[in-house]
């Protein structure tokens, strides 16, 4: 694939629209991957989503010549069997797929112009409107978990930093108050080690919280 | 002679940028609403 297909036009204008990982999958690095992932054959080809969510998980190279169009090929053969029935409301979450995710291969320039054909039915229209709400506030809810997870490691982070500035001005006993609330409040953090091993050093007792 | 840098700008512009770490490949993914593509491949 590396000599042949990565290097067609077609497939990097598809791939640059992806972020793309390449793992050896012999190295031992990656064998929780591969364990993960369940690679048993090679190559094996895994596409996620932005959310996370598998859209495509195969051993085995696509031919360079259809490589493009290849991951699309499901869901735009759905799309035009929902279409020749007539079921337009069926059609949208395919139609949804192919257009969102690969409208710049063939496939995707087709189904655009059977989209654009039916754009005036109501069902196929507020199919595909809900499928793209939906999918923005997805990621939109994903930007605010982002958020707020930078936010706390900022707390934690200035906890942590307060408590070692105590430390240095020997005031040990407001120092390891802090050090005690960082494991208790967030005894995951790589801040709650730091604040274990200076407790330890110190031969001081701290409390682990109940484990939920 | 135009429209042939125009192409060839339009060319060299779509490359694939390999990356290894998954973990940011998926912040980033969600952060810009992309696709991941991962290639397990096997080096002889």
């Amino acid at each position: 694939m590396e000599r042949v297909t990565f290097q067609r036009a077609d497939v990097k204008s598809m791939l640059s629209s992806m972020i793309c990982l390449k793992f050896n999958a012999n190295d031992l690095e990656t064998a929780n991957l591969v364990r993960r992932f369940r690679v048993e054959a090679l190559p094996t080809l895994v596409i996620l989503d932005p959310f996370g969510g598998k859209v495509y998980h195969d051993s085995g190279a696509p031919v360079p010549e259809g490589f493009a169009g290849y991951f699309a090929a499901d869901r735009y053969n759905k799309a035009i069997g929902a279409y020749n029935a007539g079921n337009y409301e069926a059609m949208a979450p395919h139609a949804y797929f192919v257009l969102k995710w690969f409208g710049m291969t063939k496939l995707g320039k087709q189904i655009k112009k059977l989209c654009d054909g039916i754009k005036d039915d109501p069902k196929f229209t507020a199919a595909y409107k809900a499928l793209e709400a939906k999918h923005q506030e997805r990621l939109e809810a994903i930007k605010v978990r982002a958020r707020k997870e930078k936010e706390k490691r900022r707390l934690i982070q200035a906890k942590l930093e307060k408590a070692n500035a105590l430390y240095k001005k020997y005031m040990r006993n407001a120092a390891f108050k802090l050090y005690r609330e960082l494991i208790l409040e967030h005894p995951r953090s790589p801040e709650a080690n730091q604040a274990r091993a200076v407790l330890k050093k110190h031969k001081k007792k701290w409390q682990e919280p109940a484990s939920r | 002679m135009v429209g042939a840098f125009a192409l060839l700008a339009t060319t060299a512009s779509a490359e694939i940028f390999w990356e290894t770490d998954l973990n940011a490949a998926q912040q980033r993914a969600a952060a810009e609403d992309k696709l991941v593509f991962i290639d397990f491949y096997s080096k002889t």
